[in-house]
Parts: C-alpha cells; sequence; structure tokens
C-alpha cells in the first residue's frame, strides 16, 4: 500500500477517547459572547464537580486563556504522548495562544484545518465529562473540521439584536443540516436592551429548539471571569444551560 | 519528547491501516521527515522500533527518508528552503542555533507565525515540498 497518510488522523479517536462528552459553542457572528459563555459554563461545571475542559478553537482570535486570567508568557508544555492541557482555575485548557503568544497568526485554511488536527491528535485531556469547544466566528475550516470529529451537542448564541439574530439563523440551518443536535440557543443580552417578541417570535419560527436561555447584561462579567468567579446574576441561565446540554 | 508522539502516532495509523487493508503482517514502513519539524531521525527510529514492539506489531523495517522543506510566497513569488533560514529562525525561537523544543517543532504549520518571506516581509506563503512527517507507505502481506 502507498500513497501519503496523515497519522494525526489515527491519533485523534486515541485521544478524544477518555472525553464523555463534546459540546461546541458557536454562532455565525462574531462578538455575540460565544468565548464569555464557554468560560461561564467551564467555570460552573467545575463548581459543581463536573470535570471540564476547554478547546480554544479560535485560532485567529484565541480569547480563552486572556478571558480567564491567564498570562500570554505561559507556554505549551510537550510531556510523553503529547501537550498537556493548561490548568487555569482546575478547568483544562488547550489554546493556540500557548504556542504563539500574543503574536498574530495569519494562516490559510488548509493549514488551519492542520492547526486543529495537531491540537485534536496531541492534547492529553485525560478522562473529562465535558470537552467544551469555543469556534471562532464563522462557518469555515474550523467549523467544518472541528465538526467532522466531534458529534456532540452545539449551543448557538446570538445577542437580541436584528442583525445577530439573522446571521445566527444561518449558522443554526448550518449546523441543523450536517445533523448536529443543537438543545439550546442562548440570547446574550451584551447590548443591555429588552428583548422583545418580535424578535423572540422570529427566532422561534425559524430555530424551533427546546429552548431559549437568555444570559442577563452584567457589567462586571470581565473582571469576575479572569478571577474564575461567576457573577451572581448569571449563575441561575448557566444552569438552565447545563440541563440542556446534559 | 515530540519525537515520542510522532512515533506513537505513526504506529497507531500503521496498525488501523493494517486492518484497513487487511494485511496479516508489515515488513516494511517508510517515513519521510521534512526538515521543517526538526525532528531527530535517530530517536524517531528508535522510539518506532519500541513502540511496534510494544504494539505487537512485530519485526517492522522503519526507512526515514528526509525531505528538504522548501517555500514559496503567494505574495511575490519567491521561493526558498528552511536549511537557508533556519539559523535565524531558530536562533529568535532558542535563544541560539541549537534546536529547542519550538512551536514549529510541535506544530510545522505555525511556521508562518515566525518567518517572513525573505523577499517581501509577507507571511503568506506555502509550503512546496517537506511537509511535516508523513506515512508514505506500508509494505506487507495479506
Ligand atoms: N452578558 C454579558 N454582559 C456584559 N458583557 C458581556 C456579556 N457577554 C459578553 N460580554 C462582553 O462582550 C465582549 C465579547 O464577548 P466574547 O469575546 O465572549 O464574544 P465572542 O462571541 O466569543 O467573540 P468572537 O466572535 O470574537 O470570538 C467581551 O468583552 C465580553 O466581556
Ligand atoms: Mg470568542
Ligand atoms: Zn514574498
Amino acid at each position: 500500500m502507498s500513497g501519503v497518510k496523515d497519522y494525526k488522523e489515527y491519533m485523534i479517536l486515541d485521544k478524544l477517547r477518555g472525553i464523555k462528552r463534546a459540546v461546541l459553542i458557536g454562532s455565525g457572528k462574531g462578538g455575540v459572547g460565544k468565548s464569555t459563555i464557554t468560560a461561564l459554563l467551564g467555570l460552573r461545571m467545575r463548581n459543581l464537580g463536573i470535570s471540564v475542559g476547554i478547546l480554544d478553537a479560535d485560532l485567529h482570535g484565541s480569547s480563552i486563556p486572556y478571558i480567564l486570567g491567564m498570562s500570554s508568557e505561559v507556554g505549551v508544555e510537550a510531556v510523553k504522548g503529547g501537550f498537556k492541557p493548561l490548568e487555569i482555575h482546575g478547568i483544562k485548557v488547550m489554546s493556540l495562544r500557548m504556542f504563539v503568544g500574543d503574536r498574530p497568526v495569519p494562516l490559510r485554511g488548509e493549514r488551519k484545518k492542520e492547526v486543529l488536527k495537531y491540537l485534536l491528535s496531541m492534547t492529553l485531556w485525560g478522562t473529562l465529562d465535558y470537552l467544551l469547544i469555543d469556534l471562532p466566528p464563522g462557518m469555515g475550516d474550523e467549523q467544518l473540521t472541528l465538526m467532522k470529529y466531534l458529534k456532540g451537542p452545539h449551543v448557538v448564541v446570538t445577542i437580541p439584536t436584528k442583525t445577530s439574530i439573522d446571521v445566527s439563523l444561518r449558522y443554526f440551518k448550518f449546523v441543523n443540516d450536517l445533523g448536529f443536535n443543537i438543545p439550546v440557543i442562548v440570547i446574550n443580552n451584551l447590548v443591555n436592551s429588552t428583548i422583545d417578541d418580535e424578535l423572540l417570535t422570529k427566532l422561534r419560527k425559524v430555530a424551533p429548539v427546546g429552548k431559549y436561555i437568555i444570559i442577563p447584561y452584567c457589567s462586571e462579567i470581565e473582571y469576575s471571569l479572569s478571577t474564575g468567579t461567576i457573577p451572581k446574576i448569571v449563575i441561575e441561565p448557566i444552569d438552565n444551560l447545563i440541563d440542556c446540554i446534559r | 519528547m515530540h519525537e515520542y508522539s510522532v512515533a506513537e502516532g505513526i504506529v497507531l495509523s500503521v496498525k488501523s491501516l493494517m486492518r484497513e487493508e487487511g494485511l496479516s503482517e508489515v515488513s516494511e514502513v517508510t517515513v519521510s521527515v521534512g526538515d521543517l519539524a526538526q525532528i531527530d531521525k535517530e530517536v524517531l527510529l528508535e522510539l518506532l522500533k519500541i513502540l511496534s514492539s510494544e504494539y505487537g506489531l512485530g519485526n517492522v523495517k522503519y526507512v526515514i527518508v528526509s525531505e528538504e522543506t522548501t517555500f514559496k510566497c503567494n505574495y511575490c513569488g519567491f521561493s526558498w528552503s528552511w536549511s537557508s533560514v533556519k539559523d535565524s529562525i531558530l536562533k529568535d525561537l532558542c535563544g541560539d542555533i541549537v534546536e529547542c523544543d519550538n512551536p514549529v517543532h510541535f506544530i510545522p504549520d505555525l511556521i508562518n507565525v515566525f518567518m517572513k518571506c525573505p523577499n517581501c516581509g509577507s507571511q503568506d506563503y506555502s509550503i512546496l515540498t517537506g511537509y511535516d512527517v508523513r506515512l508514505v507507505s506500508i509494505k506487507g502481506v495479506k
């Protein structure tokens, strides 16, 4: 037999074996709070005694380590068999930031796919109840690559504006058509507006999922997450979110 | 350390490919190693042998072929080789010209983060040859 084979392909399943459930957090739209919600989920799960890891799949705009208050100086540690995830506030984190620090990451699609395959095939997650995947905005290389290997439920995030809902609904269709389970849509109220019925009706019509969860506006969210704590007003909605993805 | 992961990946792949191709025995495996990956080939070979017996593959002959990594700029069209710039890039990454554990050794695709086109300074270039470690061929009996 001859022909080039990518050895990483064969390692991925092996490395994901110890993960009970992978949850992808996405949205077609940028800046709607995907990473914030991923971090909230991670911290809350940790508080509830659930073992949890976060794969920061945003190669160009990596933000999970920063959100969780990690210094950009921390580098990756390669040990026997692969890369050791960082432990931040009791959450195992793998991010490209551990490889490149503050440098920009100019990469074309094909190469991004390979970088993600590296992270999947080399990260030593061990056993985890949940692996949360913080996706970048868009419906491109990162989403398509990760959705090939990680078949768990998908959380779609939007903010309560017409523009965001418009893009998020296309994203919903994209994920839904690929056969993924979307148990919940998160409406993250980071614009601090009243959420009117017209918006909700539009959302419910196009995206008929089990649940819609509203995360309230919270001015101290950034500071709070960087110290590993969850603002009180978001605990209940995050617990509801955890119930949806169980 | 990274060589261990690569060797493990190759051995796992050979095992899976044996199953896929219905081979009862594997006699020879050829692996190509692009120099950008900075893999210690002697260490890799040694680990391949050890892991092959650990994974029950028996006595496999591993052939490691070195490939020169070359790049072509997507902006100005300039071509160059890793060996022509390696010393200066590694000096930035490792502090001296001795190869060290560095991000490009772990993930060769990340070279674009750390190297610019020597002609125009662009970070948008492709890898033409010598991309990473690849399993080229497996010889065995059905
Ligand atoms: N509920 C909230 N209340 C107040 N601020 C919020 C809330 N959710 C998120 N933010 C803030 O909004 C900004 C964008 O959030 P975040 O980075 O999580 O979005 P994102 O969707 O991950 O962005 P990207 O598409 O770039 O990955 C951040 O500064 C974050 O602190
Ligand atoms: Mg984000
Ligand atoms: Zn150039």
